[in-house]
């Protein structure tokens, strides 16, 4: 019997059925790197989300792209925005109670007339992703919310929704309330003058479903998945799809695979014989008793379902086996499965799928975080992610990054400051923030502070002189030092500072062209010029920072390390320091700063070490203390 | 659920994208094409499109919405509904760039209007004295009225105060419009020509709606006039040819208020449509075809129903005979039965049908006698309530919808006899908190029902969002338990009344805010109007429209009301149409009535000839 199954099988799978065709199609699909992004072929986008008075976000406004990544410390309110919206439209009933409700810091509790409120702005895009005027005739989505898309004042459509969470008396509970609004007020502050648009129904769950936010919080698990209920899985594998005729073949192969195993095993023969007796004292007929090793009935297979993994060279281990990055990843993995596999079964162009996942790097190598982010990329729908990561945000665009902080009670969300009119950025000047900052120094974004300067040497030097000031490694205490490449290269790098707030400084060489450099991009984003900026530290008397550190006090120094390097034994060193002892001083000066000019990496992390710390970089490290000083134990939270 | 079509039926409901014109005579199935072309259309759920149904009343709406409540999410796939309704919904959301912020406040009384027009010609000193020249105060009164029915059509003809050549007429209109405006409302005019003027300055939000729509279809088109038919033109744009006009030139009775069935012939033109025509009557029986054939020679049917049916001519007295005479074929035929009518004859499948509302006066009074239920639609008018209270109670809901309404303000102000409340007293702060402006006017008080409709107000507990309206009428009803009988019936009449339109407009607004500005809106668009009511139905024939009934009498056939005194040239032809409308408004029996004598409002009796259409009818 079982024979003649293999025999199936394997004609079954020498006949390369069209179930596996599209299997290796999918996952040729998937494995295709240089495949372009699946086309964002939802139809549209939800382009901005005003959230009012939900825990700390009083009142934030964020606006998403495709893909948005959230960057902020612990408690800066990135959990908070994603439950809002997930309150708002999330999939899964959200409940609000009095704790979720803003509070002011001389508030013991949330007045009972403070309403929460999620805004969200939707506008209708191409298959590209790119947003475009109007919704065209017979697309799916105007016939969804109907009379609820609006037209702004360049009469383009867009759909606004607000979900309200209000108090309400009678019930003694927060209501929920979700409208079509008449428009989107361009200023924030202006958002309770959207009144609803008229004649038109309350936003109906069926109205939301489409574009529901599934949330893949931290602690996600496959393993736990498989066995919960109300998870992606099994909202997929619960309805196998399999025809009637199918599942009558399949259980009865099930039948015969279990007969065979009790036949085959003299123990389960054994026993079963013995178990017939049941008849002997309960009705049952005596043939009526079985043992099934396996589950007989396809419905109760997916209890079992497990999946198995093997990495190279392993052999395959059950993922309650795994380790939890592989666990972390299967939810994503099944997530990308779900959504797609929705969008198959949905009519074309009404599902959008948006994600909003927390820290996909938990867990993960590395490398394992870059390619990860890569798949998220190429992910469709729209998705917003939050990270701690520097090799996650190196990754993403610089547009498409929002910083959250915390200023007091409230949070406040910061994005790349785009300019306005002139001083607008153009693609160019984006690629090149991402070329040349976030791709190499994404970790930016996460400092306390930023030293900015030009060349490979002070690269070396300050790290060490900066320890040798505050005792501890610079990273220990969130300071990052940039070297820009070059002094007409600033300007990337103050655009990303000023616009996410970060404390930043420059330590500049005094050479007149450079100064001129550093004022260009000083005046580009509205700062003071030289010698005007106190956030500017300029080397004296026109020096660079080699000639600046290369001085008669400290050239012996410099000399003896210079030697020590060089020198391949203890009589060539000897031989080393008579030749430069015989230089007159010009000419060590000169020499020195040749050696130094030849190798400044070598002798950029020597020079940390050899020597006091400089007055300039004294100067700055005193800057740096005070722009920084501890908050004041007022501020300070428990 | 299969519906059963004929051939031809089926064509018009099958009929897939393209213009269409179907010219149906009476009984020709017109609504059930409709519908099922709505259903058919709806049929498949991958194709995403919304349809747009424009009937003419709302009666003919709710009609078929009630038909077609078996496909899923019908309300949301499909728009259905008066052209005035749609039009509410484009300002109410999309008007901004005309001015229009939100739920319009509509004006639909005449009389309203007319205190409207005479506030503008009070401050004009030229307009004033031409109305000064007109004579007696009732004079006067009907002079307004026919410079208001001028402003009216000028409306209807899309011509704007600007387009206006004779000077006096010109600042008429727009001293109209302007107090209009300065009480923050619109006419139902101002629907149709508002709408029209925001299609034809932003084109894309026309487009929109297009977008919207792939099917436009419209019910009743021979009542069309020229600005709705414009409007529809300008909604369709120079591409959008998906429109079905359904019409039966035959049954158009609106000329006489700017309609005209020249339009069927213009849509065929522009539109390029195919053209159907429906010639069967499912619904007249023999006798009832032949009578409509006697009036109009050209109106042939193809496919008679095989059921004979009768006309009969009762000729009386006077009105009371007359009454008499009706009542008692009612009841006869309650007993006896009909041959050609199944099952028992119930004066709800009866109804009566006059020319105008004043010859049902002795028909009342008799079945009131008779204690024989009826309802009557006898004007176009909303419901006029007829108690004190509940009038200035509807008074404070405008106020409260409308804080700038000044022109009720005035009334309520006049009617409550409170001082220093003119026109010209400025209430910016009080616009803002209309609840404390009510009471500002009820406690200066001095005649009216003040305190009780300031009750009835508090009772409503608004919030802005919502409000309690069955609160406010059960205060106005105890109230009204200590009046005198008369007037308590009066009161109860009234609450009965609003209450059916508070029940109607709760059911249409699913799960909505009730705002009272909504509210009032439906109540004058209509909306709240139910389409069947039990009893005996006394109707005009305008009113009648789209209804039919087993037994139709057509009461005060005589020369000089029917047809009507005043009629010449194409109104008297108007005249016929509106008899021909009548006449097939039965299925099985028809009986044509008249009185010899009328007694006359001044007390004298007059003697009476049979209408000219009686002798055609009966040879």
């Amino acid at each position: 019997m079982l024979a003649s199954m293999r025999t199936r099988n394997n004609s079954e799978a020498a006949a390369a059925t069209p179930r596996a065709k599209k299997a290796n199609q999918i996952a040729g699909q998937l494995s295709d790197r240089n495949a372009a992004p699946p086309a964002a072929f939802s139809g549209i986008v939800i382009k901005e989300v005003r959230v009012k008075n939900y825990r700390c976000l009083r009142s934030v406004d964020v606006e998403l792209d495709l893909l948005t990544v959230l960057i902020g410390q612990n408690n800066a309110g990135k959990t908070s925005f994603l439950n809002a919206l997930f309150a708002a439209i999330g999939a899964g009933q959200r409940i609000i109670s009095g704790d979720d409700v803003f509070l002011q810091k001389t508030e013991a509790s949330a007045p009972k007339d403070r309403v929460v409120a999620i805004d969200i702005l939707i506008r209708p895009t191409d298959d590209q992703g790119k947003i475009v005027d109007v919704f065209p005739q017979g697309s799916a989505w105007l016939e969804l919310w109907g009379l609820g898309v609006v037209q702004d004042e360049e009469e383009s459509d867009l759909v606004a929704i607000r979900t309200q969470f209000k108090w309400n008396t009678i019930k003694g509970e927060y209501v929920l309330d979700r409208r079509f609004l008449k428009d989107w007020q361009k200023d924030s502050a202006k958002w309770e003058d959207s009144k609803p648009v008229e004649k038109v129904p309350a936003v109906s769950a069926q109205q939301i479903e489409p574009l529901a936010v599934y949330l893949l919080d931290a602690k996600r698990d496959i393993a736990e998945d498989l066995r919960t209920r109300s998870s992606f899985w099994n909202k997929m594998v619960e309805e196998h799809g399999l025809s009637a005729e199918d599942v009558a073949r399949i259980e009865e192969d099930l039948s015969e695979i279990n007969k065979d195993i009790v036949e085959s095993s003299d123990v389960l023969t054994h026993i079963q014989a013995h178990l017939k007796s049941f008849h002997e004292t309960l009705s049952c007929d005596e043939d009526s008793v079985s043992i099934t090793p396996l589950a007989r009935h396809l419905r109760d297979l997916s209890r079992g379902m497990d999946v198995v993994l093997s990495t190279r060279g392993a052999p395959p281990f059950p993922l309650h086996q795994q380790g939890m990055g592989t666990r972390s990843l299967g939810t994503f993995f099944t997530f990308w499965a779900f959504t797609t596999w929705r969008q198959k079964q949905g009519s074309a162009g009404a599902v959008h799928p948006m994600m909003a996942m927390e820290e996909p790097e938990t867990h993960l190598h590395p490398q394992a975080q870059r390619s990860l982010f890569r798949q998220i990329k190429r992910m469709p729908g729209q998705r917003i992610i939050s990270t701690h990561s520097p090799y996650v945000c190196g990754q993403s665009e610089i547009a498409h990054i929002r910083h959250f902080s915390k200023n007091a009670e409230e949070t406040l969300v910061c994005r790349i400051d785009m300019g306005a009119g002139e001083k607008k950025l153009t693609y160019e000047d984006l690629r090149k923030i991402d070329r040349q900052v976030m791709n190499t120094r994404g970790d930016m974004l996460f400092a306390r502070a930023l030293v900015f300067f030009e060349g490979e040497t002070e690269e070396q030097a300050l790290p060490d002189f900066a320890e040798k000031r505050w005792g501890k490694h610079p990273n220990d205490l969130g300071f990052s030092f940039v070297g820009v490449g070059g002094k007409g290269s600033y300007l990337p790098f103050l655009r990303m500072a000023e616009s996410f707030k970060i404390p930043w400084f420059i330590l500049s060489d005094g050479e007149a062209d450079t100064i001129t450099a550093v004022n260009a991009a000083l005046a580009a984003v509205g700062q003071a010029a030289i010698p005007n900026n106190p956030r500017v530290i300029v080397l004296p008397d026109g020096k660079k920072f080699e000639t600046y550190i290369v001085t008669e006090a400290s050239k012996d120094a410099l000399i003896a390390a210079i030697t020590e390097r060089k020198a391949v034994n203890a009589q060539h060193l000897t031989a080393l320091r008579k030749e430069w002892a015989e230089k007159s001083t010009a000419d060590q000066l000169e020499d020195i700063l040749a050696e130094m000019e030849a190798s400044k990496t070598q002798y950029g992390s020597v020079v940390g070490k050899v020597l006091p710390v400089p007055a300039a970089l004294e100067d700055l490290f005193k800057k740096i203390d005070s722009e920084l000083a501890p908050p004041k134990p007022a501020e300070k939270k428990a | 659920m299969s519906v059963r079509l004929t051939p031809i039926q089926r064509q018009v409901v099958a009929h897939g994208t393209g213009a269409l014109l179907v010219v149906a005579g009476p009984g020709s199935g017109k609504t059930r094409v409709l519908t099922e072309r709505v259903r058919l259309l709806l049929e498949d759920p991958s194709q995403h499109f919304r349809i747009l149904a424009l009937t003419f009343t709302n009666k003919a709406a709710n009609e078929m919405k009630e038909r077609l409540n078996d496909v899923p999410d019908i309300l949301k796939r499909a728009f259905v509904g008066t052209l005035h309704s749609f039009c509410m919904e484009v300002l109410a959301n999309r008007g901004k760039p005309i001015g229009v912020e939100g739920l319009p406040n509509i004006f639909e009384s005449f009389d309203d209007r007319r205190q409207v027009l005479a506030n503008a010609v009070r401050s004009d000193p030229q307009l004033s004295a031409a109305l000064r020249d007109a004579g007696e105060p009732k004079e006067q009164q009907r002079k307004l009225s026919s410079w208001l029915e001028r402003i009216s059509e000028l409306k209807n003809s899309l011509v704007l105060p600007s387009m206006v050549e004779d000077g006096d007429e010109r600042r008429l209109y727009e001293g109209y419009d302007a107090q209009l405006r300065a009480s923050a409302a619109l006419d139902y005019d101002d629907l149709l020509l508002l709408t029209y003027r925001l299609f034809a300055e932003r084109p894309k939000i026309a487009d929109f709606y297009r977008r919207q729509y792939k099917y436009i279809c419209i019910d009743e088109a021979q009542d069309l006039n020229e600005a709705q038919y414009r409007l529809l033109v300008s909604l369709c744009g120079s591409e959008f040819t998906n429109v079905m006009m359904v019409g039966d030139p035959r049954q158009a009775i609106y000329v006489w208020n700017g309609a005209d069935p020249k339009y069927l012939d213009l849509f065929q033109r522009d539109f390029k449509a195919k053209k159907i025509e429906l010639t069967e009557n499912f619904r007249c029986s023999k006798a009832v075809v032949a009578a409509a054939q006697r009036l109009d020679s050209s109106y042939t049917v193809e496919g008679q129903l095989p059921i004979e049916g009768a006309v009969e001519l009762i000729e009386c007295e006077d009105e009371p005979g007359e009454a008499q005479s009706i009542v008692e074929k009612i009841r006869s035929l309650e007993s006896t039965g009909h041959p050609d009518i199944e099952g028992n004859i119930t004066p709800g499948r009866c109804a009566v049908l006059g020319r105008n509302r004043f010859v049902f006066g002795s028909l009342q009074e008799e079945l009131k006698k008779q204690g024989m239920l009826f309802y009557k639609k006898l004007s176009a008018a909303t419901y006029q309530s007829e108690s004190d209270v509940v009038e200035q109670f509807e008074l404070t809901l405008r106020l409260l919808a409308n804080p700038r309404d000044k022109l009720h303000l005035d009334i309520l102000a006049k009617t409550w006899g409170a001082p220093a409340l003119a026109e010209d007293a400025p209430t910016p702060q009080n616009a803002d908190d209309p609840m404390s402006l009510l009471k500002a006017l009820a406690s200066g008080a001095r005649k009216g029902c003040a305190p009780t409709v300031l009750n009835a107000v508090t009772a409503l507990k608004w919030t802005g969002d919502d409000f309690k309206f069955l609160n406010a009428l059960k205060t106005i009803e105890e109230y009204a338990s200590a009046l005198p009988e008369q007037d308590r019936a009066l009161v109860l009449q009234d609450t009965a009344e609003w209450k059916k339109h508070w029940d109607y407009y709760v059911r249409s607004e699913p799960g909505g805010a009730h705002s009272i500005t909504s509210f009032l809106g439906q109540v004058a668009l209509g909306t709240t109007q139910q389409p069947t009511e039990d009893g005996l139905a006394l109707l005009t024939v305008h009113s009648a429209k789209g209804m039919e009934f087993d037994v139709v009498f057509l009461i005060g056939m005589n020369e000089g009301t029917f047809p009507d005194y005043r009629a010449r040239g194409p109104a008297l032809e108007e005249e016929r149409r509106s008899a021909f409308v009548a006449v097939t408004r039965s299925r099985r029996l028809l009986y044509i009535t008249y009185p010899n004598t009328k007694v006359m409002p001044w007390g004298a009796v007059k003697a009476q000839q049979p209408s000219q259409y009686v002798s055609e009818l009966f040879g």
